[in-house]
């Protein structure tokens, strides 16, 4: 659910459709995250990912055969935008944007799509050797970098980045068992 | 523009905005034409999101600062035996079949030369008794067939206690000396033999005094040949020789046997087995 204002734009035009609703939730966190890859601040961020996707919700012509179609074209909107930016150093003209927005909508406590999935996986994380745990931990919940994560654990950088693959990989092998 | 594959790292990296967006733009290019890159990136989206979770987040533990060498090494051979599952049960089976070798070589090691000539077979042994419908030595023979020879030996020495020497005593050395012999052995799983020394010697000096028996000739060869397997229990080689050159000068039954046996005992004591 959204919190509703009178100029909340963006919230309406994703409560009138359950679809672009669902991808918001699932996907903000991954857009955001594309955009702070341009080193940009957090807020800025999620209003480059608000105005792609109000740009696009404007459009009634667009359409997408899926939602991994949909989340990898908001994507790359995203990150021309940032590279815009980038190039230009025009930030003054994204903030302008941005307060015409007025961005009210907040994502849920667990942005993500399905809530069974989202426990299955935590099953999963729960069962996972301290050492994998660690590694996901750091990666995912710290942010840190490889080889900021080896310098932390003490280990080669090429054992933490294979190491990192095969977890990675285990997890999508037990979430197939659990036919998620 | 060029297409690489992008491996699993770098998907993270871009699921957690590590990627500048130049080279997420390339990344974009390759995800939309691989499934599996598209499935990859799945994974990390779900594991972002969990991490930014403010309810139910797993990511709760402290983060060690060190990784210790020995856990080094038990990942690297984790990480070789998930290449090769096989490796698991193949090594699992060499471990066990060296651990099985080492026991054997131990055994064998450790177990005295004479072991096999110590042996009781207690199906042959005849209960030379006389006197079973005395109750302590039918309550010992009981106890004999059942293989509790503690309770066995309680029995037949009350009868010694409480009954003067008559015509059954002898008998009843001889059967105390047998028990206290079976009773000394010990076994770690049937491996490892060993002879409790203070029992044995108990069972010596009770099959001393059956084969000072005036009266049975039998029963003191009897004696004599089980007071040498007592000596051979304590590595007493020399003392079980004296035994057998008096059954052989007895010129019984058993003098033929006993002859062949001080010939064995020679070979090893002399370094053959």
């Amino acid at each position: 659910m959204f919190e509703q204002s009178p100029r909340n734009d963006l919230a309406a035009e994703l409560q009138g459709s359950p679809i672009w609703s669902a991808a918001y939730r699932k996907y903000f966190r991954l857009w955001t995250n594309l955009a702070r890859g341009g080193n940009l601040t957090e807020d800025e961020a999620k209003d480059i990912v608000h105005s792609v996707l109000l740009s696009i919700l404007a459009d009634p012509s667009r359409t997408f055969d899926s939602m991994e179609h949909a989340r990898n074209y908001v994507a790359k909107s995203v990150l021309n935008r940032v590279k815009v930016i980038r190039l230009r150093n025009a930030r003054r003209v994204v903030w302008e944007d941005a307060h015409e927005i007025r961005v009210a909508v907040i994502p849920n406590d667990v942005p993500g799509d399905d809530l069974l999935r989202q426990e299955a996986l935590t099953n999963v994380l729960r069962k996972l050797a301290r050492r994998d745990f660690n590694i996901l931990k750091l990666r995912f919940y710290c942010g840190f970098t490889l080889s900021q994560s080896s310098e932390i654990l003490g280990i080669p950088l090429s054992t933490i980045k294979s190491r990192e693959t095969v977890i990675l990989r285990k997890i999508r092998e037990r979430l197939r068992k659990n036919g998620f | 523009m060029q297409k690489t594959s992008i491996d699993t790292s770098k998907l993270v990296d871009l699921a957690t905005g590590k990627l500048p967006p130049e080279e997420g733009l390339l990344a974009f290019e390759e995800i939309e034409r691989r499934k599996d890159q598209s499935e990859s990136l799945e994974l990390s989206v779900q594991l972002v999101n969990l991490a930014s979770a403010r309810t139910g987040n797993v990511f709760r533990d402290p983060v060690p600062e060190k990784t210790s060498v020995w856990l080094r090494i038990v990942w690297r051979m984790e990480e070789i035996c998930e290449r090769k599952p096989m490796l698991y049960p193949l090594g699992a089976f060499c471990l066990l079949a060296i651990a099985a070798s080492c026991v054997a070589i131990s055994n064998q090691i450790l177990t005295s030369p004479f072991e096999e000539l110590t042996t009781i077979d207690r199906t042959s042994f005849a209960w030379r008794v006389r006197g079973g419908d005395e109750e302590d030595i039918g309550e010992a023979y009981r106890y004999f067939i059942d293989g509790e020879y503690q309770r066995s030996a309680e029995h037949l020495e009350r009868y010694l206690r409480t009954h003067q020497e008559n015509g059954l005593s002898d008998y009843v050395h001889f059967s105390l000396g047998t028990v206290y012999l079976l009773d000394a052995r010990h076994t770690i799983l049937s491996l490892f033999p060993r002879y409790h020394g203070g029992t044995v010697n108990r069972a010596l000096s009770h099959l001393r005094l059956a084969s000072d028996s005036r009266t049975n000739r039998r029963l003191r060869e009897e004696s004599l040949m089980l007071s040498a397997k007592g000596y051979l229990m304590l590595s007493e080689p020399d003392s079980a020789i004296v035994e057998y050159r008096r059954v052989a000068e007895m010129e019984g039954d058993r003098s033929t046997e006993a002859r062949q046996l001080i010939e064995r005992l020679n070979a090893i004591k002399g370094g053959g087995r």
